[in-house]
């Protein structure tokens, strides 16, 4: 199912040129040649057997990035770390994701105890993992311990730092005041689980959890189903919980992933999986996009600080739009519009998604504020993304289905 | 007090329907509640009113709301003839008993105005209530189930509308605000403007049960709180179930704010107003004890966080639908947090309503051995008319 539809939208995806893209104009788009059946043949060639299984290679493609201790970084965004790649716009790029690394000191250890079909050996998505954590140098001093929070058992430091994310990528021509479109063609796990955990200190009910707690999610990507366990069982809808553009300046050197803000990051929002576009500000020379904390499936609110956390595959292409600028992320799919809020406190988060819809409603439809804000109350929905990053999230919803005048030439609809 | 009526049906009051419905034919009932001045109250939940109706659980009662009476000191009939419509006072039972009832004397004193707002001259009020209606042995500690059969708008049209100070954004608003919406029936749509077009989603803003004693002496009806009230979720609608705790002798309960179609937030403080009548059945729970109210779907479970504080009131909904998944599925806090973190959506019910709302929509079908019996599906609907 999931790459008969991972199909689906890449031929989709050629199917419709960049301009019909909803931020797209003519003038400003830079198109790219690419070779993909080259590219396919040589990433078969390259694929390790259970990583084609896992991640899936129908899309064709322009470049390749893979997870390594170089690509990668954990936990922060860096304006200096050396691009991964510099791609044209309109570049299609695979980036694989890390995760998956509950495992403590013994990798296949771990994965025996709890019966996943994967070692170190046969999952290249978890020795990459595995690699990464012990050897990139693209990290932070591990964050403080939350107040409240038990010391691990040796009450050493992890020597983690966060989120593993593969960056940067830098999209030739961009520069601050500029906006790049991110459309997401597929997002397949790479590894046959996920987790989830709930830990004292963390999340939103950080008080009342009484001890660390994980538990395997087995991912059935033919049933398109997370195993909670034998009566239970959660849709997956694989997305990316980062996905951002090097933060300002004004943000300080080193960003640490955790909350997102007005350049992306780690938004969380389980809406932006494959046939989704994401809309985010540029703020340094090149944009300098990063991605990682894969999800298999999450619920809206997030609210252990957990979803389904994985080892994704994705598969975007960048659009530059020169000039267009953006004061916060937007996205959009084959049904909605999204505006995004975010804050702090949930009220001003609320707000802020409240604002950004009624702008983004003048300037669709060229109504006045009380045209825009009267239609917002009665056809909006407003859900909340997270309340778990430190800068929480509330997003909205406005069904494209609402305009009966205005055709809808998105470049991905379901089938 | 009036005891169970005769089993009615709806065709005497098909006569005088105002306009064609797409919708199934409207379920059978057992009792008529009709809007007039002795049914209802203005803006709060009176709590010398006795009740107009006592049923035994299991009844089934059409009750008609009012609303839709946004012409001001202006003459209705003048009117709704300048905005385009050929109704009139006398054809449109539901105008003509909003105009009769809106002369109770059972109204709430004048709301103080939004902080640096002028008073305005009004004469109080706010949401047309229509109850008390008491069912047979409730006391304080049972809960109350309500299923809703059916809600249908009986104008033609609803208003949205903002006011300075109000709302979700009350300082960025420069003037009062009111846009007509036009519903129509037929093909389930609210117009917006030519072009623009709401799918309709009829549903009673007000649901609720008589307040605590502690809410005492006047409960103004604005604020939602644990007995239910000006809950204002739009997924209320006609095939969903309503629990809610019971405080007084009896339950009483009252509802109104009749909306047509809502977006999650209700960003302005206004849906598409309109007055709509509904069908409900109420079965009395007794000794089943609720702390928060929470609501059931053919697809989903709802668990409500109530604050006026979002991110208490999103704490509340999680901590509800941590225990509402512990009671479903015998799940202990670990593992329904975890569940309801990869599985469970959050959604924001209102912000403008004083008392904010989460809800948290738990998806029946992740529990894919169970089977849930349901009274109501979309299908047996259309094909039954129930």
């Amino acid at each position: 199912m999931k790459f008969l539809r991972a199909r689906a939208v890449a031929s989709l995806a050629t199917a419709f040129p960049v301009a019909d893209g909803c931020l797209a104009s003519a003038q400003n788009v830079y198109p790219c040649n690419r070779s993909p059946i080259l590219r396919r043949a040589v990433m078969s060639a390259l694929g390790f057997a259970a990583t084609a299984l896992w991640a899936g290679d129908g899309i064709p493609v322009d470049h390749h990035v893979r997870l390594t201790p170089e690509t990668a970084i954990l936990g922060h965004f860096s304006a200096t770390k050396q691009p991964v790649l510099t791609v044209p716009s309109g570049a299609i790029v695979r980036i694989d994701g890390g995760g998956g690394s509950r495992w403590g000191d013994n990798p296949n250890a771990w994965l025996r105890e709890n019966k996943i079909p994967a070692t170190v050996e046969t999952n290249a998505a978890i020795a990459e993992t595995v690699l990464v954590l012990k050897e990139t140098k693209h990290r932070l001093p591990p964050a403080p311990p939350a107040p409240g929070a038990t010391p691990g058992p040796t009450g050493l430091p992890v020597p983690t730092g966060g989120h593993m994310l593969v960056g940067p990528i830098y999209i030739e021509g961009a520069e601050a005041g500029d906006s790049i479109e991110v459309r997401i063609l597929e997002v397949v796990p790479r590894i046959p689980y996920g987790t989830v955990g709930a830990t004292p200190g963390r999340g939103a009910l950080p008080d009342l959890v009484p001890r660390p707690w994980t538990k395997v999610i087995m991912l059935d990507l033919g049933r398109n189903a997370g195993i909670f366990n034998a009566t239970t069982e959660v849709p997956l809808a694989p997305f990316n919980g980062v996905m951002g553009t090097c933060p300002p300046d004004s943000d300080g050197p080193d960003r640490r992933s955790g909350p997102p803000g007005i350049f992306g990051g780690n938004l969380d929002c389980k809406e932006l999986t494959a046939g989704a576009t994401l809309y985010l500000p540029v703020f340094q020379k090149g944009a300098l996009f990063y991605t990682g904390d894969c999800h298999a499936a999450q619920g809206d609110g997030e609210i252990t600080i957990n979803a389904i956390e994985t080892a994704n595959t994705a598969v975007f292409q960048f659009i530059l739009h020169k000039g267009k600028k953006l004061t916060a992320p937007r996205a959009e799919n084959a049904t909605h519009y999204l505006t995004f809020g975010l804050d702090p406190d949930l009220d001003q988060a609320m707000r802020m998604a409240m604002t950004e819809t009624v702008d983004f409603l003048k300037e669709k439809r060229g109504y006045d504020f009380f045209e825009a804000y009267a239609l917002t109350s009665i056809a909006v929905d407003f859900r909340v993304t997270q309340v778990v990053d430190g800068t929480q999230g509330i997003h909205a919803m406005i069904p494209k289905k609402l305009f009966l005048d205005e055709p809808n030439r998105y470049w991905y609809r379901p089938r | 007090m009036i005891s169970i009526a005769r089993r009615a049906t709806g065709i005497v009051l098909g006569l005088v329907a105002v306009t064609a419905y797409a919708l199934p034919p409207e379920p059978t009932y057992d009792v008529l509640v009709p809007l007039k001045l002795e049914n209802v109250s203005l803006g709060f939940f009176p709590y010398d009113a006795a009740p107009i109706l006592t049923v035994k659980s299991g009844t089934t009662v059409k009750i008609d709301g009012g609303g839709g009476s946004r012409w001001g000191d202006q003459d209705p009939n003048g009117w709704l003839k300048e905005n385009g419509f050929t109704e009139t006072v006398e054809s449109t039972p539901a105008l003509a008993e909003t105009i009769a009832a809106a002369k109770t004397t059972r109204r709430a004193p004048p709301a103080p105005p939004p902080a640096g707002m002028a008073a305005a001259a009004a004469s109080g009020g706010g949401h047309m209530l229509v109850g008390p209606i008491a069912i047979d042995g409730a006391e304080p500690g049972d809960s109350i189930e309500i299923r809703i059969k059916d809600v249908r708008p009986r104008i033609p049209y609803g208003v949205v509308s903002t006011s300075p100070g109000r709302g979700g954004i009350p300082d960025l608003v420069p003037r009062p605000f009111a846009q007509i919406v036009r519903l129509d029936t037929m093909r389930d749509v609210a117009i917006y403007e030519p072009g623009v077009e709401v799918p309709l989603r009829p549903f009673m803003g007000v649901m609720g049960l008589q307040p605590d004693d502690a809410e005492k002496p006047l409960r103004r009806s604005s604020a939602p709180g644990v007995f239910g009230g000006n809950l204002d979720l739009k997924e209320l609608v006609t095939g969903s179930t309503l629990y809610l705790p019971v405080f007084q002798k009896g339950g009483m309960f009252y509802t109104g704010d009749s909306h047509a179609a809502q977006g999650d937030g209700e960003v302005t403080i206004s849906a598409v107003e309109t007055a709509n009548s509904c069908v409900l059945q109420f079965i009395l729970h007794k000794g089943k004890t609720l702390k928060n109210p929470r609501a059931e779907t053919a697809t989903h479970f709802i668990s409500i966080g109530l604050d006026p504080d979002l991110n208490k009131a999103m704490r509340q909904a999680i901590t509800e639908g941590i225990s509402y998944i512990g009671e479903i599925n015998g799940y202990d806090f670990l593992k329904a947090f975890t569940l309801a973190s990869i599985g469970v959506d959050f959604r924001v019910t209102q912000v403008v309503d004083g008392t904010q709302g989460i809800h948290g929509m738990i998806p029946k079908a992740i529990f894919t051995t169970r089977k849930f019996p349901y009274w109501y599906s979309a299908a047996g609907a259309a094909k039954a008319g129930n």
